[in-house]
């Protein structure tokens, strides 16, 4: 035991020394959220903000009460004079509506006075300007039929035998989840990324920098060994994580959340649930990410295979959301996506479940347990310490 | 104490090591001299348990070590093949982390860290990074890594490369007078005036085999040679490999 505390100090006083290597995982735990954050105000303000149309028409001054009615609806008409299907073709403008010399006098006699909407509906913008222009107009008829018909003294409600009223939930749903999603990645990744460098320093390193050898010729058990190099690495794990937490509650409240149809409320209670159940997640990426470390031939061969493992954490949240999997018991039961699991309930508003959380923790911890049980096993061997 | 009997290792195709027993007794200094690739260090590897034997045994203080490495290991110091320092440590948190590996704490492990540093005259690079320590400074650090519990068996692999003349002779000094308190020493070399200066015992590899051992004067007698180094390039079969 007191051997075990001695390498720990040892590695922890080692690996704090190594700041620029500890500045560079923990980067990462800082610019993830941050980035996320600086994306997702762009996307919110691209969604607020109504893009504005300019709308050509021909023959503007045979409608001006019209013209007045789409321009409280935030569109610009101008006065056009060209070749309509050229200008839409060569994209110069979106749409033009063209109103007819006779419209007004059409229009006191309450016949339908006519105009017409030109737009290319293959052209997405030009269709998406059309169908701008077609709901003002739709809204100008039923203002004026409505007025027509209370000046007849009639209710104009009879006109509208169905009200129909329009909710569109999936794109903020989609969003909702894509950002909730970004966040998961983020914390999942944390907890990996934060000890890549140390799991490396700390193993492949030690040889690689001759001093395995000078090492293990003390009396000093393997278990010893590699469970204080095991609790150091995965305390920068951890660190990630907290640090991910921290700034995330600290750059969200500049995103404007509820206009993309997140509801998330980064409390206390849901970070200390969060760091709690990264725990032992980061207890798992230590021993995973040592062991394939001990079993390459260098540092630099180590480097290569974390930084493919490092997409391991972004696996379940993918296939979660790309497949449209539903949560089940079982999930739990996987590190990783066990995690992940948890994540999405404590998002939701639902807390830990002390049930999922100690099933998802134990088997994760456990199977960080075998690994480094299997890694004591490993140390003393001739390929490891001599290599080859 | 430290006994080696009937080692053989092979490494694929390639016999390091060929039946090979050697003794080190308490109270002497016994030489393993060599060329390079004799199979030295893979008996000093041996004899510190990271490498296992085909066959073979290796008792230290009667300890077997393939079975009991620990305790075996505890009766040792061992200065290895590779020095190993770590760059961002001090030179008294390597003596620290070191004797606490032995299980030294407290006043004994500062008294300890205090005897072990006063060997190489260490006080000056003592509480500086041994990032960017010179060869010899390195040296120095690691064989008082190999002193700092007083160990009853010393073991080293090739102790004298690199190290500049002055401390050469401070470590012989220092072997001479722990070999007199009693201790054990046992130290590869392929550098022969080393061997004759230091040794009471000899034992001479080539390819793996143990070819002679003696005290110098029994090997000058067997190979029927008036002159130490004629003695040795003689009994080796070679001089390649072997410095004067």
């Amino acid at each position: 035991m007191n051997r075990f505390w001695a390498v720990f100090k040892k590695e922890l006083k080692d690996s704090s020394r190594d700041r620029r290597s500890i500045l560079a995982s923990l980067a990462f735990s800082f610019f993830g959220p941050v980035l996320m954050a600086i994306a997702f105000g762009v996307i919110a303000q691209k969604q607020t903000e109504t893009e504005e149309l300019k709308l050509a028409v021909i023959g503007i001054e045979h409608a001006p009460d019209l013209i007045q009615f789409i321009e409280r609806h935030g569109i610009e008409p101008f006065a056009f004079d060209e070749d309509a299907k050229a200008a839409i073709k060569q994209r110069k403008i979106e749409v033009v509506l063209e109103i007819e010399p006779d419209f007004l006098d059409d229009f006191s006699k309450s016949v339908p006075a006519q105009v017409k909407l030109l737009a290319d509906y293959s052209i997405e913008k030009s269709a998406r300007a059309a169908r701008r222009v077609k709901a003002v107009i739709s809204r100008y008829n039923e203002e004026i039929g409505s007025l027509r018909l209370m000046v007849r003294g009639i209710n104009p409600a009879i006109t509208r035998p169905v009200k129909l009223e329009s909710n569109d939930f999936s794109t903020p749903q989609g969003r909702s989840a894509l950002i909730l999603g970004g966040l998961q990645i983020f914390i999942l990744m944390a907890a990996f990324v934060g000890s890549t460098g140390v799991a490396i320093d700390t193993t492949a390193g030690e040889r690689e920098r001759h001093s395995l050898e000078p090492l293990l010729v003390h009396p000093v058990s393997s278990v010893s060994i590699l469970a204080g190099k095991w609790l150091t690495t995965s305390l920068y794990g951890m660190l990630a994580v907290v640090l991910t937490m921290l700034v995330t509650t600290a750059v969200f409240p500049f995103v404007p959340l509820k206009s993309l149809g997140v509801d998330l409320n980064l409390g206390l209670s849901m970070q200390l649930s969060i760091v709690a159940l990264a725990i032992p997640l980061a207890l798992f990426a230590a021993a995973v990410q040592m062991l394939t470390s001990l079993y390459a031939k260098s540092f630099k061969e180590a480097q290569s295979y974390l930084s493919i493992m490092i997409m391991i954490p972004m696996l379940p949240v993918m296939a979660m959301q790309l497949l449209s999997l539903k949560s089940a018991t079982w999930m739990y039961l996987v590190p990783v996506l066990g995690q992940q699991q948890l994540l999405t309930d404590v998002m939701r508003g639902d807390g830990l479940e002390p049930l999922k959380y100690l099933l998802a923790s134990g088997m994760t911890s456990l199977l960080a347990l075998a690994t480094v049980v299997f890694l004591t096993r490993l140390l003393r061997t001739e390929r490891v310490v001599y290599g080859g | 104490m430290i006994s080696v009997k009937n080692l053989c290792k092979s490494f694929g195709d390639l016999v390091a090591v060929d039946n090979v027993s050697l003794k080190a007794m308490d109270g002497m200094i016994t030489g393993l001299l060599g060329p390079n690739g004799a199979g030295k260090t893979t008996i000093l590897r041996t004899i510190y348990g990271l490498q296992q034997p085909d066959q073979g045994e290796v008792l230290i203080d009667n300890i077997n070590v393939s079975e009991n490495l620990i305790p075996a290991v505890a009766k040792m110091g061992i200065f290895p093949d590779s020095i190993g320092l770590y760059d961002r440590l001090t030179t008294r948190e390597h003596l620290q982390f070191y004797g606490e590996m032995h299980g030294l704490r407290g006043a004994k492990l500062d008294a300890a860290i205090e005897k072990t540093q006063s060997y190489f005259q260490l006080d000056e690079l003592l509480d500086r990074r041994c990032k960017g320590f010179s060869h010899g400074q390195q040296m120095k650090v690691a064989l008082s890594r190999a002193l700092i519990h007083s160990p009853q068996n010393l073991i080293l692999d090739e102790p004298t490369n690199g190290l500049d003349v002055m401390s050469i002779r401070t470590l012989r000094k220092l072997l001479f007078s722990l070999r007199d308190d009693g201790v054990c020493i046992l130290f590869s070399s392929h550098v022969m005036q080393e061997v004759s200066a230091l040794c009471d015992h000899i034992f001479i590899m080539a390819e793996g085999k143990m070819v002679a051992e003696g005290s110098r004067d029994r090997l000058c007698e067997i190979s029927g040679e008036e002159n130490l180094e004629d003695a040795f390039v003689k009994l080796i079969g070679t001089d390649e490999g072997i410095a004067l």
